[in-house]
């Protein structure tokens, strides 16, 4: 592949020079994060914490497979634990090469045992892909069809860190959701498909320590992880076009309900506590405002920005206008603070009156710069 | 059963490209989104039984994909819902010049002639990624784990799901 580089220009010429003295190594550290975003390092590691490569891919909103000339080995379609089977097994892989697709920055890694790691740009961005380079450069391909070097900053690494336990989650450079009740998915031994799309009669029968893929009538998929005594502990579904069912619209007690990012942006978490009531949100506040439609919750256009595509909606029912104007007017003001470069962290906590089940407002807790403040909004 | 066994030694672009005999020359419409980011386009006269399908029909459901141009991508599979819709719909009225479908994956690239194409990518996600539906009432599946079969499209799904 070295040699095809005399032909190369543009971007793939670019990345095959920021690939220098990268061919010929082998990968480490190879990590699935964020649902399908994955990440991986060549070359030794520098001092930070955790331990970086001297390069870095880290892939974010593209679509990716890895295959040999006869068989596809994985992708990001397969089911978590599948997808953090074939990550791994990047690792010890020697680079080759490397290819990038005009117009859409899809690239292709290829490796010594004629494996090859393809990206596939399905998204806006903000990124598809970036690969971190030894001198402190990051090469950025996305939003779009952009492709730029940019300086590497603390935060160019930050935009979708793990979602386990109480660890801050970052939704994009420079802000950081703080959500202690955030659950991860439970460990699960098996898997059940339940097709009430063609079975609408169908009952759902939990067992216990399994993930439930039910597809919703009208294709809309939703997985329910179930803990070992059976409670469900984790939902999981595509922001799909909003389909009314018992599914989504029972809320579980003490469970984690998460929509896939869009547009390579995180879309909404929530999560409830033992009464089966919203307690947390973790979304993304730069998201439009107000573009909600018909169908869709007067919060859709704060929590992600898609009319109706909040599928979780019978959680955020019980908020009103009211608190969707307060942090609207505070998610436009974080926006702007983050477009000026400074490090925002928020935390939204639904409250409640004793054991009340219709919220009594939202409490906002957040940082610019360090500089703490709260404002609670009042559910009227 | 047997229909719905992959063949071993399989030229899909060859097979494609037989599947739409006919189909070349011929100008898109009817394309719209279906459930999710899925989406289906018609060629040909109009289904005597299906009036809103064409002689061929492709769907394109389980998989990654993107309309692009040679200089800019047009909408993709996780674009928002609201540019997917309006960016599928121009295809309608461009004519279809050449189709190709690469291995091990299946992933496929549909060409118009004015440059414009629609790539599929293939994922291993479970379920069909493509369906072309034929004049013949054949119907071409390209799925996961190599499956690429022709088979009636009146036979029953088989459930080749894995995850």
């Amino acid at each position: 592949m070295n040699d095809s580089s005399l032909q190369m220009t543009g971007p793939a010429a670019d990345l095959h020079a920021d690939l220098t003295g990268a061919f010929g190594l082998p990968v480490w550290g190879s990590s699935l994060r964020l649902n399908s975003s994955f990440r991986m390092d060549l070359g030794q590691p520098c001092s930070t914490d955790p331990p970086r490569g001297q390069w870095r891919l880290r892939v974010y909103a593209a679509a990716w497979r890895l295959e040999t000339s006869k068989a596809v080995l994985g992708g990001s379609g397969l089911i978590r634990e599948d997808r953090q089977a074939v990550v791994a097994m990047l690792d010890g892989k020697v680079l080759v090469g490397s290819d990038v697709q005009l117009p859409s920055l899809s690239a292709t890694f290829f490796f010594s045992d004629a494996t090859r790691l393809k990206l596939f740009s399905q998204t806006r961005g903000p990124h598809h892909w970036v690969l971190f380079r030894p001198d402190g450069m990051v090469r950025v391909a996305g939003p779009d069809c952009s492709w730029s070097l940019q300086d590497d900053t603390p935060d160019q690494d930050s935009e979708v860190h793990g979602l386990s336990g109480s660890q801050p989650v970052r939704v994009g450079p420079r802000l950081t959701w703080v959500a202690p009740s955030f659950a991860p998915r439970p460990l699960v031994g098996g898997s059940l498909r339940i097709n009430l799309d063609e079975h609408p009669g169908a009952t759902v029968v939990q067992q216990p320590g399994t993930r439930h893929m039910v597809t919703l009538p009208g294709g809309v998929e939703v997985d329910c992880y179930t803990d070992a005594a059976g409670q469900t502990r984790y939902v999981e579904t595509a922001p799909s076009w909003y389909v009314p069912h018992p599914v989504l619209e029972a809320a579980v007690a003490g469970a984690t309900y998460a929509v896939h990012p869009v547009d390579g942006r995180f879309a909404v978490v929530l999560c409830t506590d033992e009464q089966a009531r919203l307690v947390e949100i973790v979304a993304d506040p730069v998201a439009p405002v107000g573009s909600y439609g018909p169908g869709g919750h007067p919060l859709a256009g704060l929590l992600g920005g898609w009319p109706g595509r909040v599928s979780p909606a019978a959680l955020l029912g019980s908020l009103g206008a009211s608190v969707g104007e307060g942090l609207g007017r505070l998610g436009a003001w974080l926006a702007e603070a983050v477009s000026r470069g400074q490090h925002v962290q928020v935390r939204l906590q639904v409250f409640y009156e004793g054991a009340g089940a219709v919220p009594a407002g939202v409490r906002a807790d957040w940082s610019v710069d360090g500089q703490a403040a709260a404002e609670s909004f009042a559910n009227a | 059963m047997s229909n719905d066994r992959p063949d071993r030694a399989i030229d899909p672009t060859a097979d494609l490209r037989a599947d739409l005999t006919g189909a070349i020359g011929l100008q898109a419409w009817g394309a719209g989104l279906g459930v999710g980011a899925s989406f289906a386009l018609n060629l040909g006269q109009p289904n005597l039984s299906r009036p809103r399908w064409g002689q061929w029909r492709l769907r394109v459901s389980r998989t990654a994909w993107r309309i692009e141009t040679p200089t800019s991508v047009l909408t993709a599979s996780e674009y928002s819902h609201g540019e997917i819709d309006a960016a599928v719909a121009t295809l309608d009225g461009k004519v279809l010049v050449d189709a190709d479908a690469e291995l091990p994956s299946l992933s496929a690239v549909f060409s118009f002639a004015d440059g414009t194409q629609v790539k599929t990518f293939s994922v291993d996600a479970d379920g069909d990624h493509w369906r072309l539906f034929r004049p013949d009432g054949l119907v071409r599946i390209a799925g996961p784990d190599g499956f690429w079969v022709l088979r009636s499209s009146d036979s029953p799904s088989t459930d080749r799901r894995r995850r």
